[in-house]
């Protein structure tokens, strides 16, 4: 990675979009975080670091099973790291469902008034205070 | 010659008498699967089928002896004594023997789209007619009612399909949009750091971030020219007409359907010069606009009206509602796409609304009125030749 890493801390983004994942992957590169991308469930689920992240970001509308099933699919598997929701869709009680499915933030897209960046900073814990693995 | 099974004697309906032909007439009436509604000339309602009951809400008892257009929306509630009158007069069938497609209002207000089929009879001096009322909204094969609306309603599956559009649309449009805010936010923080490597990085994401805008520009137009394909189909139409029937659809599936709606046009501006399914997709959204500008308000009213302007050959409709009215940061960008107030909003409706307009070579604009509210208004040409009646 060509950007300098300041956090080291690592987030799984999952998101159908190409352009989306790949701007995600920069963005939060650029503010020091280690970040590997997935374009489904699949992906997230094979994953054989599943424990090893600090922090998801996941899609709400994904090719198969939704944003909420797959953290419940997380969650299923012991995984208890905070995890952020990402919509385009507006969705009716979409945020009762985020929080149900275990979400503890919801951010919008285009994101434009909350940047995806302070959601991620609030909700990972300061370093001394991580969970384990 | 193979055996015909003896059958039962035939009743001879032909022969039956008076009260033997009522109880027939009401085990019709209760068990025909459609609603079933006998009127008289006048349009007085004289039998209502158990299945008539259910579907519009009324009881037999209180809607018999009623005008029948209390059962319609739209122009064919207003038109409809004309209707029966043209046809008393010179036997032309509007819709008589042939069945279509109409808006029809139950008991409560709400709006619903129906197959309308009628037969007449004559009895010595007098005529009947029975309506054979179907509803499409609660019809299982869409695909079916879809071959099954005429013409006339061929604008509400084009506006459903704008609906529909719109929210697949509306999820296209987000993903460049987010990925343009990614990316510049990124290259913001990359902007002060000397590292030649880092400033391949900005560059690539400013790129990248162009290409989206760029995308979700394409989405755009895509949207707008599917609503105003360039060349419109201007003809002459009666903007009564147009009016009630956009306030009929405006209502379809709403929740605020019970806000009055009235609609003025001055005689002078009847004839004008319009694609009429995409006029009425301008005037439904200024008035859904309204109606939701106006949730929770128990006095919400919204006036329509038209006049002929002194100049320039146009007529200028207004669509009025009592609401909040518009902050001066909402009128500036108000015909700007992706400009809304609403959360579940794409901000489109106006900017289409003006795409229609401009295309119909008039403009719209948003007028504060001073007794608070809003008056959005839209000049469409006047059909100078008029129209023959």
């Amino acid at each position: 990675m060509l950007i300098p890493v300041k956090d080291n801390r690592r987030i799984a983004v999952v998101d159908d979009n190409l352009a989306v994942r790949d701007s995600l992957q920069l963005l939060l590169g650029v503010h020091g975080y280690d970040v590997e991308a997935f374009a489904g469930s699949v992906g997230l689920l094979a994953s054989a670091g599943l424990g090893a992240f600090d922090c998801f970001v996941i899609d709400l509308k994904l090719g198969g099973p939704d944003g909420p099933h797959l953290l419940s699919s997380v969650r299923a598997r012991g995984f208890q790291q905070p995890a952020i929701l990402i919509s385009g869709w507006e969705v009716e009680s979409l945020e009762r469902v985020a929080a149900e499915a275990g979400f503890v933030a919801h951010v919008r897209k285009p994101m434009l008034i909350t940047s995806i960046v302070d959601e991620i900073r609030r909700v990972l814990r300061p370093r001394e205070g991580r969970p384990p693995d | 010659m193979t055996d015909i099974p003896a059958k039962p004697p035939a009743v001879p309906l032909d022969q039956l008498d008076g009260p033997a032909h009522q109880l027939h007439f009401e085990s019709i009436l209760d068990s025909v699967p459609d609603a079933m509604v006998v009127t008289d000339e006048a349009g007085i309602i004289l039998a209502f089928s158990r299945a008539a009951e259910s579907l519009f809400g009324y009881t037999a008892d209180e809607i018999i002896g009623q005008a029948v257009n209390r059962l319609m929306a739209g122009r064919d509630r207003m038109n409809h004594d004309t209707y029966i009158g043209n046809y008393m007069r010179t036997g032309h069938r509007q819709i008589i023997g042939k069945g279509r497609v109409v808006i029809a209002a139950r008991a409560d207000g709400t709006l619903f789209p129906v197959d309308l089929k009628i037969g007449e009879a004559r009895i010595g001096d007098y005529c009947l007619f029975t309506a054979f009322i179907r509803d499409l909204s609660e019809q299982q094969n869409a695909e079916r009612r879809m071959q099954a609306m005429q013409s006339e309603l061929a604008h509400f599956s084009r506006l459903s399909a704008v609906g529909t559009m719109a929210s697949a649309l509306a999820h296209e449009l987000n993903q460049p949009l987010t990925a343009v805010a990614n990316y510049l936010e990124a290259s913001r923080d990359l902007l002060d750091s000397p590292d030649p490597e880092i400033r391949e990085v900005l560059r690539g994401a400013l790129s990248e971030a162009a290409t989206q805008a760029v995308r979700a520009g394409e989405i755009v137009r895509k949207l707008r020219s599917y609503v105003s394909r360039g060349e419109v189909d201007a003809r002459p139409v009666r903007l009564t007409a147009l009016l009630s029937d956009a306030v009929a659809l405006s209502k379809v599936a709403r929740e605020r359907a019970d806000i009055p709606v009235t609609v003025t046009v001055d005689p002078q501006a009847d004839r004008v010069l319009a694609d009429p399914i995409q006029v009425q997709q301008v005037v439904i959204n200024l008035i859904r606009n309204a109606m939701d500008a106006m949730a929770g308000q128990s006095n919400a009213r919204i006036d329509i009206r038209a006049a002929r302007m002194e100049a320039g050959g146009l007529v200028e409709v207004e669509v009025c509602d009592n609401g909040p009215g518009l902050s001066a940061e909402m009128r500036d960008s108000l015909f700007k796409p992706f400009a809304t107030t609403k959360a579940q909003g794409m901000g489109l409706g106006l900017s289409i609304c003006q795409t229609i307009v401009e295309a119909h070579g008039g403009t719209i604009r948003a007028v504060p009125k001073t007794s608070g509210g809003t008056c959005f208004r839209f000049t469409l040409r006047e059909d100078k030749d008029k129209l023959p009646t």
